[in-house]
This record gives C-alpha cells, structure tokens and sequence, in this order.
C-alpha cells in the first residue's frame, strides 16, 4: 500500500487533527470518495456539538452547569457514549469514570433521549472515549457509502477496514523507541504521560479513584476491534499497570506498555 | 482483528549502523486549488484579493480575535457564484513545536466559517525506530526489512499533536475577514 494511491484529508476536530485515508475502489469515483469524506467529517462537527466542554450549548457543558435533579435533552450519541462509559466503568473496576471521581451517583439516562443530573457536584468529562466513539461513527459512515478501505486517524486514535494491512508506527515517549505493525480491520489508541501531563496535548491523567490527577509516567497502547474500546481502555492500562488486566479480554483487547 | 508486529532483522540493522531509521510524519492532503473547489463547489469562479491592513484595522483584528495579528498582509481568494459573492478562502500556515501546519479555511458570505481543510503536515523532529525493548512481552514476530521513512504511509498512533495554534489561526482568519468587509476592503 503506498501513500500516492491513497486520497487523504484532515481537518481540525475534537481537539487534535483527524485524517481520513481511503483506497481508492471501483466504482466509486473522487468526487464520491470526497463526499464520503465530508459526511465523516459533519460526524465530528455532530459530536464536537453535542459533547463539548468549549462549548456552553453542548449536552456536557449544560449538564455540568445543571442543578441536581435538571433534565437535559441530549443528542442521542451523547446518551449513547455514556452508556458504553458505564459498562467500561463496571469492567474496568471504576477505572475509567467520565464523571472523574466527582460522584458515585452523577447521571440517571431516562428515557426520551434525556438526562438527568443527579448530583449537585457531578462533572462529566467525555475526552477519554469521545475520539474512539467518533472514528467508529466516521468509518460506519464510510463504509455506508461504499468505502471499504480506509484509515481514520483522530489524534493517534486509528482505526483501519479492508481487506488488506495498514501499516502503523505507534510512539511511546519522546526519544524512546516506536513500535511497528501492521493492523487489519482493527483499531488502536495510545496515551502517553510524563508525569501525569501528556507532553504534547497538555491531557491530563485523571485517576478517579484519587479525585485527582496521577503523577505516573506511562505510556500504553491498546489495540482493540472499536475504537472506543481501544480509547478507553488506554486509561485503564495507564492507571493500574496491568497489561493483562481482566477488562481487556471483555472487548477482544490487547494492550502493551512502551 | 489481525495485528502484526514488525521490525528490522538484527542483520539489516547493523547494516544500516550508525545511520538510525527515523519517522516523520510529511503529508500532503490538498492543494490550495483542490480545497477551494471542496470548500465551495457552487463558485463558478474565484478572484484574489490582496489586502494590506493599517494600525487600526490590525487593532481591531487584535480586539475581536483575542490574538496578535502577525502580518498586515493578507490574500483572500474570494468566491464567486454570478454576481453574488459565496464566500472566502484564507490560507495560512502555523508553525508549532514540533510540526507544520498548512490549512486554508472558508468563511461564508456572513462571515461565519464554513469548513477547515489542512492541506499539509510536516513534523519538525522525528522519532527513532530501535530494537525495542518491548517487544520480549510477546511471542510470535514476523521479520520484515527495514523501514523506509518519509513518503510513506505514516499511520501513527500515540505523542501527536493538538490543535490548537490552528483553531487559534482559524479565529484571526475570521476576524480579519469581518474586519475586511467592514472597511469596505472586501466586497
């Protein structure tokens, strides 16, 4: 696969440059792989609108200036990664937490695409799983319009469909070694930290447990079939050291330590 | 799911001593031509504008941008569909850290910004590929030869960068546009 017979674009979304890379294939022409394109793109305009936290109007920011006991009317995605964000809080042990520690009990999802705030003092953060939900959506999106070989790179959080291999050079610490692979119809994500910071993105690593950001300085690699998954998990591997821990095996993941 | 780790044979990597394989990330996504008929396939034509702002106006673009705003001159290819004007299209480049960036953004007829499309990006410093360390957590490797760098695919996964000197350029570009059409400097 050589990169002068790929078409590729990138625009600014959800904090980071994301990167569509597809294959050209009969019978779709450029100008409908460029189209393609621009409907991958409007779902991160979709999701950076509806999870937020720059912007007062999305579903996080009203939800975190919300009273307990407000419901707020969200777009059915948000509701959706919240969903996924429980399911991965209760097989990761309470390791991966999008309220942060802020409360044990922050939302209720009710029915009618809303939710409820239940906790005065609960926060909600989406930044560790919103760029996984986002490639899948953008690669549903794709392949939905005929495209079956692409790679969807949002910040480092990939993903890759088709038949054939990607290659990928994943990067751990600055002046520390990159690993080489190749991926077929899979994902992966990476969160690096010195310290705590990510050294290029000013992330934090937010450990629930302590309500407070760890010190570590990790960097982790989780390959997982979604996106999401593969993105949360990171967070998870960060904060307990485990790369065999059991929360991996539940979403078909394997993660590794640089 | 199928993940592959590859890597430089013992062999080939002492050949290439002291040389050090290093990736960098160089793409190319659009030409400035290729986005401005992306950004607005409804112009039938585009003219360039060429504007030079004054003390005042470079103070106001600072007022409403919240940002310096770093050179007086500015090209505006400006969109045409008849008689009535589309839109805008700025091109502009931000040099961070560790990368370059060269984006064009599109502004509507309102003033408001239409789309972001980054046309190239070049990484200033590159990482090494050694013999890592890591890979003993695993059994079962494919040899494969030495990786080539520069034109090819660049899949990377991990320490990349955040956006923000572009989404702070995208906000003086739209202040420097308002701030054109209300000096009557832009049509």
């Amino acid at each position: 696969m050589k990169a002068d017979a790929l078409l590729r674009r990138a625009q600014p979304w959800l904090g980071t440059l994301v990167e569509i890379s597809c294959l050209p294939e009969d019978p779709l022409n450029e100008a409908e792989i460029m189209a393609a394109c621009d409907a991958a793109f409007a779902v991160c305009r979709r999701i950076h609108h509806a999870m937020s936290p720059q912007l007062p109007e999305s579903d996080i920011s009203r939800f975190n200036a919300a009273d307990a006991g407000t419901e707020i009317h969200c777009d059915p995605w948000t509701l959706r990664v919240l969903q996924h964000a429980l399911r991965l809080q209760d097989l990761s042990g309470g390791l991966f937490d999008v309220a942060l520690g802020s409360s044990r009990t922050p939302f209720r999802i009710t029915g009618n695409n809303t939710l409820e705030k239940t906790a005065a003092e609960a926060r909600l953060d989406l930044g560790g799983i919103a760029k996984g939900f986002a490639v899948d959506r953008m690669m549903a999106t794709l392949r939905a319009r005929g495209i079956r070989s692409a790679c969807i790179n949002a910040g480092g959080d990939l993903r890759v469909s088709g038949p054939d291999s990607w290659p990928v050079y994943v990067r751990g610490l600055p002046d520390h070694e990159t690993a080489t692979l190749e991926l077929q119809q899979g994902s992966i994500a990476s969160s690096v930290y010195e310290n705590g910071e990510s050294p290029f993105h000013h992330d934090r690593l937010m450990d629930p447990r302590l309500g407070r950001c760890s010190a570590r300085t990790v960097a982790v690699s989780v390959a997982a079939p979604r996106c999401l998954h593969a993105d949360a998990l990171t967070k998870v591997i960060a904060l307990s050291g485990d790369i065999h821990h059991p929360a991996l095996a539940a979403f078909n993941a394997v993660a590794w330590m640089h | 799911m199928r993940l592959t780790f590859t890597t430089a044979s013992t062999a080939a990597l002492a050949v290439l001593a002291p040389v050090i394989p290093v990736i960098a990330q160089a793409t190319d996504y659009l030409t400035v031509e290729q986005a401005q008929k992306l950004m607005f396939p409804e112009a039938d034509r585009f003219t360039t504008e060429n504007i030079s702002f004054d003390a005042t106006r470079l103070q106001a673009i600072e007022k409403l941008s919240g940002l310096p705003p770093r050179t007086a001159k500015w090209q505006v290819l400006v969109a045409h569909k008849g008689e009535q004007t589309a839109g805008y299209v700025v091109v502009d480049n931000v040099v961070g850290k560790f990368e370059l960036i060269s984006y064009a953004v599109a502004i509507n007829a309102d003033g408001s910004v239409r789309q972001v499309e980054v046309l190239a990006y070049r990484e200033s410093h590159g990482y090494e590929i050694r013999l890592p360390a890591w890979r003993k957590q695993f059994s079962g490797k494919s040899i494969r030869s030495p990786l080539r760098v520069g034109n090819d695919i660049a899949n990377i996964s991990g320490a990349t960068l955040s956006c923000n000197h572009v989404t702070d350029g995208v906000r003086r570009i739209v202040a420097l546009v308002k701030t054109a059409i209300d000096s009557k400097l832009l049509a």
